[in-house]
């Protein structure tokens, strides 16, 4: 029997996707947010790693790519107390996973314009410590991650300001 | 495949984002023509699962059958919850020859199924399964498959020679 092409498909978006990563690490937390900026000024913010990240990350004095490769790269970032992390990223338009070397910390951040309003941006922001005491720290990871959410929508908007006007 | 797996296994979340992008066409080919409408959140909460539970797989070699087994069952768990929320009563039955030749779309015929025979089709014939193989996976009898399975399949047949 000849197969039909139109069999219904569904498609895992990437704030659906780090749904799924968010419930199968231990100790990751996902919180999402509906930011009142277009995508693009979103991901301008959230996807620009070295100039983007250390604005609204606390924890994040400095980022640098040391290596890329397609969507996969090497970041190190460095802390205000100049403690230095290596994070293997994986890197796309509406999706960024960063897991530091050791598998010490997790990040992830997922954007997709939302569907009812092209000026609005869905958001989920995943981090995570994935150790045996990693569920210790979640209420700690919780306000941090509520803390960027809020950091990457205020430039975002901002972001989406300077480019209407 | 084999490494991807047992790395995910090991809880290494770039190997579990790989792994997610391997096994979306599959789970959403399922959840897809199962859920319908509900597709989406029948591949979300089909892949939770799978996460949830692949440290259990002991042989990566199997982890395809493994997760269309975990997709069909979510996906039919899913699209009864619809009906059971107020959804419409759906047939017994397949729907008439002449309902099916006033079919719009493959999305509309699969509509007029119940979850259970859809997931029917779709294990035999987009997943290939025999009708052995798809009977013990939705643990009913060979012979429940094969009826179903005829009827639906002469029903699609009138549409795809439209």
């Amino acid at each position: 029997m000849s197969m039909r092409t139109d069999w219904p498909v569904a498609a895992l978006d990437p704030v659906r996707r780090l749904r799924v990563l968010a419930a199968a690490v231990p100790g990751a937390v996902v919180r999402e947010r509906l930011m009142d900026a277009p995508f693009d000024a979103v991901w301008s913010v959230a996807g620009d790693l070295e100039g983007g990240v250390p604005r609204f990350e606390p924890l994040v004095a400095r980022a640098r790519i040391l290596w890329r490769h397609g969507d996969r790269l090497t970041l190190e970032t460095t802390s205000p107390m100049r403690r230095r992390s290596r994070f293997d990223v994986e890197l796309g338009t509406g999706w960024c996973l960063m897991q530091e070397q050791g598998r010490r910390y997790l990040v992830g951040m997922a954007a997709e314009p939302d569907p009812d309003d092209p000026r609005r941006t869905r958001f989920a922001h995943l981090e995570g410590v994935p150790r045996v005491l990693g569920r210790l720290a979640v209420p700690i990871v919780d306000l941090a991650v509520r803390n960027d959410l809020r950091g990457i929508e205020r430039l975002a908007r901002r972001a989406a300001a300077r480019r209407g006007g | 495949m084999d490494d991807l797996v047992r790395a995910a296994q090991q809880g290494d979340a770039m190997a579990m984002s790989m792994l997610l992008a391997e096994l979306g066409p599959q789970v959403g080919r399922i959840c897809g023509a199962i859920a319908l409408a509900d597709g989406e959140d029948a591949a979300q909460e089909a892949m939770v699962a799978v996460f949830r539970h692949l440290r259990e797989l002991r042989e990566p070699r199997a982890l395809r059958s493994w997760v269309r087994a975990i997709a069909t069952r979510e996906a039919v768990r899913v699209a009864r919850r619809r009906t059971a929320a107020g959804g419409r009563e759906l047939p017994e039955d397949l729907p008439a020859a002449t309902d099916v030749e006033t079919c719009a779309d493959v999305r509309d015929l699969l509509g007029r199924l119940r979850p259970e025979q859809r997931a029917i089709l779709v294990l035999r014939d987009v997943e290939g399964l025999e009708e052995q193989e798809a009977a013990e996976l939705l643990g009913v009898a060979r012979g429940t498959v094969k009826s179903r399975l005829h009827r639906a399949r002469r029903a699609f047949r009138r549409e795809w020679a439209r």
